[in-house]
This record gives structure tokens, C-alpha cells and sequence, in this order.
């Protein structure tokens, strides 16, 4: 490997891990306060992306940046309004319920909005329309080092920054780690929990709504099951750096992408069972994750 | 009820031939009928046997498709490349499926079902997506990738895929209807309970998956041999969702549900073929409702039974079995191990034993003796470390200082069902009962490392499984008529009022043939009649089972009524030890429950909180 491609492929590693960062935070974050895998997840990042197409498509003539810009917000808006909603609707009633009653609804919603966006827009994959720029920055040894990678990687840095200091300094961040420590003491010390559980679901579906704009620009389209594979890859990401962990999360999703996108230089067919493979060696190895800590049942 | 195992067989065997009869009429005469009925056959195989990890065991594969896939791939591979072109080899490449996908789940089971939590359901996701990219990539030079696997021979008949379906929905109702099916409800009522229990928790958790997939893989196979062509496409995330919709629909925990779900829902399926998109919208749909309308499905845990229906309507097939006396003594009686007791050496003993949790000790330098055949107290204030003091004893913590012999054996480091079937049973402090489960089952559970009939055994329903199975209940009933609850034996756990639950804990505890009792709080909840009734029942427990017992209690009266001696614990470490006199004039004890400076100088008599 050339020290040029090295490069480029670190660059592109980091730019598909800081989007397996921002579906892994809300992955873990939705855990770490109600314990359920929101199986759900990786499709917000899907409507998220048909979100801002149907908008730059269907609603606004021409592709300006007011109209980007309105496209993304819709996509913000749209997902956290989602999010809210599929929390209340179809997981609050069950926060009592076996955990396998959860996960099954968890698995309805899911596929519900994938089929949905499949009756509405085709199962067919649409191309996506440019929506940050992609410019070629400078070169290296002739291979071009474009802006979208780059981005990319700012904007979830700064977006990780500010989701760290919103959960450790703020009052409503404090409500959030109370509740995922224990629901009924923050319950009875005044915390309304609900609102804290919706916050939680619509700060992840924020991020996931970021990364859709992020992730759909880099494969350059959107298809109903896009959601899907990095949303098990996320939650991978997640469970490697330790599931109900926000740095894990990150770390997680750094680590992910970068694996997937040196072994994909090299032996692309083999990506997803390497992936795989990470999961099972991290569950025989460090079941906590890296950055998570074990959790003991009261007996 | 009719009695007569016989007669029961005889009825069923008549009712699945004429079954068998009607539908083989009807395939005759119809291709479409014989298609459906087909896929009928496999769907109910994939639902049956998704029940068994997803209703029994209480976990969640949402992979099942997966090994379906394995298996399909597996024995299609086999008769169209490998063996003579004969329907006489399928099926031996049916089980050769079924074992291969068991070997992908045993792979894939062992890291997951280790743990605690939903890791399961993701890995099993993952291991649903990848083995699709697999089939193409990797195994491409067996399946042919992408383009499919063409020329399958089409074994599948209507009355071989009958027959097969039969033969597994038979054989996973006998895994069910065993100590191993009592062992794998018992994971799914309470896993901890179960561990303490005996049960090999991990294990069986193992178990139960493969042998789920196994059965995957046999309907994989069915499914290669009706169509004749494989593309690795068709096992996707969407036909998992449609057989956990059958286990759902039906009923999680009734394979009657999985067996009418499977049907109907196949039915549906084949009437609404062209409107794919709609009917996975619906079970979208159904699955949200399901589960927070009824989430126990059409059936619940409800089977049918066809003697039971017959016995109903003819009254006079009501008939006891000739010998049921000679049944009543034909028994093989749970194991009561002989335990031997060193000279000179206690029942159990803990040396310098510590446990530290970061940076908590919440155990430290314990050192606790029991003679054979004692009543030990174990007290102090809340939080002083008595129930953690158990968990070191039963396994469920790992100590981290110190030493555990039970009869002069070290016991550290083993796994609660191992300690357990080495001789230390326990209760909870918060009643963990297997709550759907009834009395006389919940007591059954802890025959577990008692208890040797293999899965073989159950299957074939042989001779020895009866034999235990009817020694099983006798034990049981009479470990239950300690407590003069034999009555109870067929109720429902949970309807138990709390006394008698804390009583059949006790009972649970003592099926598993203990030389070391471990009571957490026996008689919290308990009023003073009731507490009086307990003091006695563990005085005759001890003697008529042998047992040392080491109780946890707050309830001063009956600590200082029953125990012979009595060991404080304050902030983890033993304060005081000696007889129940010389506690009550301890002043270090009173210091401990009372703080110091206290004017209340009449001992620890009146401290019940």
C-alpha cells in the first residue's frame, strides 16, 4: 500500500466511521436509558435520507443552498418527530413487558417503515442529489483528497463535542445519565422520565438524520433497505466500544470504519464477515465492550 | 383425563393418518394443493422450531431464515453434485442439512448465548445477512454464487414432507415435554433461579438454539427439493420476519399456536402472492399489536390434545390404567447423593473470605463453620453483606479473597449449578419462582442434576424416561407434603399466595438433595402464625433431610428460637459469634443494630427491622 493510498483510504475510513459514530450514539444512548435495541435506528437514517431527496426533489425547484439547508432541517425535524413518536406509540407501552416483547415490536417498527418507504418511493435505489460539496481540496501523488470526507468528519467531531458537553454539563443531560442509572429513583426525585426518553430518542434521531445526509452523499444513493446493514454495523460499533457508553460509541464507530475500509481495499468480499467476525471475537473477549463496564444482576 | 399411554398414541396415530389421508386426497388431485401443502409442511417446521429458542427458551433469532439457508444449500449441494441420483439419498442429505446448520448456530450460539442481554438477537441478524454474502462469495464454488444453484433434484413429495413434518413437530413436543424442556422454561421464567437450580444455564441455552436451527435446516432442505433452484436472495431478513410472525401470531410457548399459524399464515401467503409488499406491511403491523395488545398470541402457552378433546366428549374413554398401583412403585427415583463428611472437618467452611466490588469490600475475612446437621444464623444490619455472603456460597459471585470447602472440597471458582449439584441449595430474598410454571414443575426443575434420562430418552419417550418422569413426581409430591402442599401441585406458581411461594422455594431447594440449606429471609412476609408453622418446618426439614442450614433472617424471634448458633455480620465482616445467649448480651451486636450511645440496653431482642 503506497503511502498516498494509505492516506486516502485513512481519510474515507474516518469519514464512514464518523457516520457509524453518529447511528452508534443513538443506538447506545436509546440502551443505555430504556435497555432496548432500537432495531428502528438504521431505518431513521433511511427516511432521513429520503427526507432531504423528497425535498430537493419534489418540493424545491432548484437545488440552492437555502434549499439544502431547508432539506436537511426537514430531514432533522422529520426523524426527531419520528423518533418521538415511534417511542411513544409503539415502545412506552411495553416498558414493563418482557424484553423480548420490546425487541419484537422494536423489529415491527423497523421493518414497518421500510416497507412503507417502499410503497411510497419504489424499491428501487434513487440517486441522491449533491448536497454538501465535494470539491477536490489538493492531491497527493496524483489521487485527489476531496471536501465531503472532510466534512464529514468536522461536522461529527463537532457534533460529538457538543453531545458530550450537552450530556455532562447541562440539566437535562444530568436527567438523561440519572434516568439510565435507575428510572424509578430519577422518577422519584422529580425527574419527569418521559420527556427525558423522548429527549434521548430525539437526540439520537438527530444524529441519525445528520449521518443520513452524510451516508446517502457517500453511496450516492437511497433505497428503502439502505438502512439496515449500517444499522447493524452501528449497533456493532456500539457493542464493540460498549453499549450504554457515548465514547465507547465513537470509539466504536471510528474502529468499525476504519476496519471496513482498509479491508475493503484489499478483499472487498469478505467486508461484512470481518465485521461480523469483530463482534463475535468482542463478545468472547470483552462482552462489556471496551470502554463499558460489566453490570451486575441483584440477587 | 385418560391415563392410558396407549390408547393417547392409538388416538393420535389414527388421527394424523386420517390427517394424512384427506390432505394426500386432495394434494392428488390438485399441483397447487401439492405445493401448498409442501410449503405448509416446511413453514411449520420453521415456526415449531423457531417456538422452541423463541417461546421456550425466551430468546430472540431473528436468523432463522439463515439456517434454513444453510441447510437448503447443504443438502441441495449434496444430491445435485455429490450423491447417485437417487430419492433414496434425501433423506440423508435432509439431515445432513439440519447438522450443518446446527454447527453454524453451536459456531455462532457459544459467544452469544454466553451472556446476559439481547446479544442473540443481533448476532443472529448479523449471522442472517452475512451468511447470504457468504453463500455468494466464499461457498460460490459449491453453490455457484450469485447466479443461483440450478438442477436441484425435486425430491419433495407431498407425503415424504408430511411425514418429515410430523416426525420434527413430534420430536421438538417431547424435547419440550421433558426434564430438558423443564430445564429450558425454567431459563426463560428466571435464569438465575434456574443456575441455583442445577440447570446448566449456558449450556442448555446452546443446546436448545442448535437444536432450533437443526430443524431450520431439515425445512432448508424440504424447501431446495420442492423448488429445484436456490438463490441465496430468498433467505433474506424478511422471511425470518415471517416465521417469528407465526411463532407471535400463534402463541409464543405453544407449538399448537406455531402449527395453526404456520398454516393459516402460509395460506395467506399463497393467496396474496402478488401483493408482497402489503403483506409484510400487515406483519409489521401485527407484530407492534401483538405484543401490546396480546402479547401471548392466539394460544398463549395453550396446547391441543386430541385424547383430551376425545376424553371430553366421550366420557367413557375416562378410564384409570389397570396398574396404576404397580406404576405407582415402578419408579426411578431422583439421585439422593450420599455425601460423605470428613472426619473432624465442618460441613462447610470459609476461610478469609472477601469480595470487592471496585471499590466496595463488601465481604471481608468472613469465616464461617457449619457442623453437620446445625442451624446457623446469619444476621445483621441491612447491608452488612449477608446476602452477598450467600452469592460467594452458591457461585453466583466470585469471590475475591479466601476459600469456600464444602466438605473439605474448595468450591470456588464453580458455576452455581455445579455448586448446586455439589451440595449447596439456597432460596432468594425477593422470591424468584418459575411463575408460569406450576408447583409440582418448579419442584421438578431442581431434579435436574438428579435426574439422567438423555434427550434420546425423551424423544423416544423410552422406558427409563417414564420411570423417571413417575419418579419424579413422586419425590416431588412428597418433598411438597413437608408442607402439607400437595394439593397445590398443579397450580400455577404465581397464584400461590406469598407465604406458600417462600414455602415452595424451600421445597425447590430441597428437590435438589442438598447437605447445605441456605435460607435468604425465609420468613419475611410472614405473620407470627405463619413464622411459628416456619420455625418447625425447619426443624423438621433438617432432620428428616440431614441438611446443614444456614438461614439469613430479621426476624429476631425465630433467629433466637431455632438457630444453635448465630454469626453477626456488620459492614461486611463477622462482628460476633456464639449461641443465640450470648449474641443477645453481645454489646459489639447492639452497637451494631442500635448505633452507640443507646440508652435501649435490653439487647437485639425487639430489633425486627
Amino acid at each position: 500500500m503506497k503511502p498516498a493510498t494509505f492516506l486516502i483510504t485513512l481519510i474515507n475510513g474516518l469519514q464512514l466511521g464518523s457516520v457509524y459514530a453518529l447511528i452508534a450514539l443513538g443506538y447506545t444512548m436509546v440502551y443505555g436509558i430504556v435497555k432496548l435495541i432500537n432495531f428502528a435506528h438504521g431505518d431513521i437514517l433511511m427516511v432521513g435520507s429520503y427526507v432531504v431527496l423528497f425535498m430537493l426533489t419534489t418540493v424545491f425547484a432548484a437545488q440552492t443552498l437555502l434549499a439544502k439547508v431547508i432539506a436537511v432541517a426537514a430531514a432533522i425535524v422529520f426523524c426527531v418527530m419520528l423518533g418521538i413518536v415511534i417511542d411513544r406509540v409503539a415502545y412506552k407501552p411495553l416498558r414493563s413487558a418482557p424484553r423480548i416483547s420490546a425487541l419484537i415490536t422494536a423489529i415491527g417498527v423497523s421493518l414497518a417503515l421500510q416497507i412503507i418507504a417502499q410503497l411510497i418511493f419504489g424499491s428501487e435505489q434513487i440517486k441522491f442529489p449533491q448536497v454538501i460539496l465535494n470539491e477536490t481540496l489538493f492531491k497527493i501523488d496524483k489521487k485527489p483528497v476531496k471536501s465531503l470526507p472532510i466534512i464529514t468528519c468536522c461536522v461529527s467531531v463537532v457534533l460529538m463535542i457538543a453531545l458530550n458537553l450537552f450530556v455532562n454539563k447541562t440539566k437535562p443531560g444530568r436527567a438523561m445519565r440519572a434516568v439510565s442509572e435507575d428510572m424509578g429513583a430519577a422518577r422519584l426525585m422529580g425527574i419527569n422520565v418521559n420527556n427525558t426518553i423522548s429527549l434521548t430518542f430525539a437526540i439520537g434521531c438527530t444524529l441519525a438524520a445528520v449521518g443520513s445526509v452524510f451516508y446517502a452523499q457517500k453511496v450516492g444513493y437511497v433505497k428503502p433497505l439502505m438502512g439496515s446493514l449500517p444499522g447493524i454495523k452501528a449497533f456493532i460499533a456500539a457493542v464493540f466500544g460498549g453499549i450504554g457508553s457515548i465514547p465507547g460509541a465513537v470509539l466504536g464507530g471510528f474502529v468499525i470504519g476504519m476496519l471496513e475500509t482498509f479491508v475493503n481495499y484489499f478483499a472487498s468480499q469478505y467486508v461484512d464477515a470481518v465485521v461480523y467476525g469483530l463482534l463475535i471475537v468482542v463478545l468472547l473477549v470483552r462482552p462489556a465492550g471496551m470502554l463499558g463496564k460489566a453490570v451486575r444482576e441483584k440477587v | 383425563m385418560v391415563k392410558r399411554r396407549g390408547l393417547s398414541s392409538l388416538i393420535n396415530l389414527i388421527c394424523i393418518l386420517l390427517l394424512f389421508v384427506v390432505m394426500r386426497s386432495a394434494a392428488v388431485s390438485s399441483v397447487s394443493l401439492n405445493t401448498l401443502f409442501i410449503q405448509i409442511g416446511y413453514s411449520i417446521i420453521m415456526a415449531t422450531s423457531l417456538n422452541l429458542a423463541c417461546g421456550y427458551l425466551g430468546e430472540l433469532p431473528l436468523g432463522h431464515a439463515g439456517f434454513m439457508s444453510v441447510g437448503a444449500y447443504t443438502a441441495a449441494v449434496l444430491t445435485t453434485k455429490f450423491l447417485p441420483q437417487s430419492a433414496a439419498v434425501y433423506p440423508f442429505a435432509l439431515v445432513c442439512g439440519g447438522l450443518m446448520a446446527a454447527l453454524f448456530a453451536f459456531i455462532i450460539g457459544v459467544p452469544a448465548l454466553r451472556l446476559k442481554g439481547d446479544y442473540l438477537a443481533i448476532v443472529t441478524l448479523g449471522f442472517g445477512e452475512i451468511i447470504r454474502v457468504l453463500i455468494n462469495t466464499v461457498f460460490a464454488p459449491l453453490t455457484d454464487g450469485g447466479k443461483g444453484l440450478f438442477g436441484i433434484p425435486t425430491y419433495a413429495t407431498f407425503t415424504d414432507t408430511f411425514i418429515v413434518t410430523v416426525l420434527c413437530v413430534a420430536a421438538l413436543y417431547m424435547i419440550v415435554r421433558s426434564r430438558h424442556g423443564r430445564a429450558t422454561i425454567a431459563i426463560r421464567e428466571n435464569d438465575i433461579a434456574a443456575e441455583s437450580s442445577g440447570v446448566h444455564v449456558a449450556n442448555y441455552k446452546v443446546k436448545m438454539f442448535v437444536i432450533s436451527a437443526f430443524f431450520a435446516g431439515i425445512a432448508g432442505g424440504i424447501y431446495a427439493h420442492q423448488l429445484g433452484v436456490l438463490t441465496a436472495a430468498k433467505f433474506d431478513f424478511n422471511r425470518s420476519i415471517d416465521y417469528l410472525v407465526m411463532v407471535v401470531f400463534g402463541g409464543m410457548g405453544s407449538l399448537t399456536g406455531s402449527i395453526f399459524a404456520g398454516t393459516a399464515l402460509t395460506v395467506v401467503q399463497y393467496l396474496m402472492a402478488s401483493l408482497v409488499e402489503y403483506r409484510q406491511l400487515a406483519y409489521a403491523l401485527l407484530l407492534i399489536i401483538m405484543m401490546i395488545f396480546r402479547p401471548k398470541g392466539i394460544f398463549g402457552r395453550w396446547e391441543f390434545s386430541m385424547t383430551r378433546l376425545l376424553a371430553r366428549v366421550f366420557p367413557a374413554l375416562n378410564v384409570e390404567p389397570k396398574n396404576a398401583e404397580a406404576l405407582q412403585n415402578d419408579v426411578i427415583l431422583p439421585d439422593t447423593p450420599q455425601y460423605e463428611v470428613p472426619a473432624n472437618t465442618p460441613v462447610l467452611r470459609t476461610s478469609h473470605l472477601g469480595i470487592r466490588f471496585g471499590g466496595l469490600q463488601a465481604a471481608d475475612n468472613v469465616e464461617i463453620s457449619l457442623g453437620a446437621g446445625e442451624i446457623v444464623g446469619l444476621i445483621g444490619p441491612n447491608g452488612a453483606g449477608k446476602t452477598t455472603v450467600f452469592n460467594m456460597l452458591t457461585g453466583v459471585y466470585q469471590p475475591t479473597d479466601g476459600d469456600i470447602r464444602l466438605l473439605g472440597r474448595s468450591i470456588v471458582g464453580m458455576k452455581p449449578y455445579a455448586i448446586t449439584e455439589a451440595g449447596i441449595a439456597r432460596t432468594f430474598q425477593n422470591i424468584r419462582l418459575f411463575k408460569s410454571m406450576t408447583v409440582i414443575e418448579n419442584i421438578e426443575v431442581a431434579f435436574q442434576t438428579r435426574m439422567h434420562y438423555t434427550l434420546v430418552d425423551s424423544l423416544l419417550r423410552t422406558k427409563r424416561f417414564r420411570r423417571a418422569e413417575r419418579g419424579a413426581r413422586k419425590r416431588a409430591l412428597e418433598i411438597l407434603s413437608v408442607f402439607g402442599m400437595e394439593d397445590l401441585a398443579d397450580q400455577s406458581a404465581d397464584s400461590l399466595p406469598y407465604g406458600m411461594q417462600r414455602r415452595l422455594e424451600i421445597c425447590r431447594a430441597l428437590a435438589a438433595s442438598p447437605k447445605v440449606l441456605l435460607l435468604d429471609e425465609p420468613a419475611a412476609g410472614m405473620n407470627p402464625t405463619e413464622t411459628h408453622e416456619l420455625m418447625e418446618t425447619i426443624r423438621v426439614i433438617r432432620d428428616r433431610f440431614g441438611v446443614t442450614i444456614l438461614l439469613i433472617e430479621h426476624d429476631m424471634k425465630l433467629v433466637m428460637g431455632i438457630c444453635e448458633r448465630i454469626y453477626v455480620l456488620n459492614y461486611g465482616s463477622v462482628i460476633a459469634e456464639g449461641t443465640p445467649e450470648q449474641i443477645r448480651s453481645n454489646p459489639e451486636v447492639i452497637t451494631a443494630y442500635l448505633g452507640k450511645n443507646n440508652p435501649v440496653n435490653d439487647g437485639v431482642g425487639g430489633a425486627t427491622c
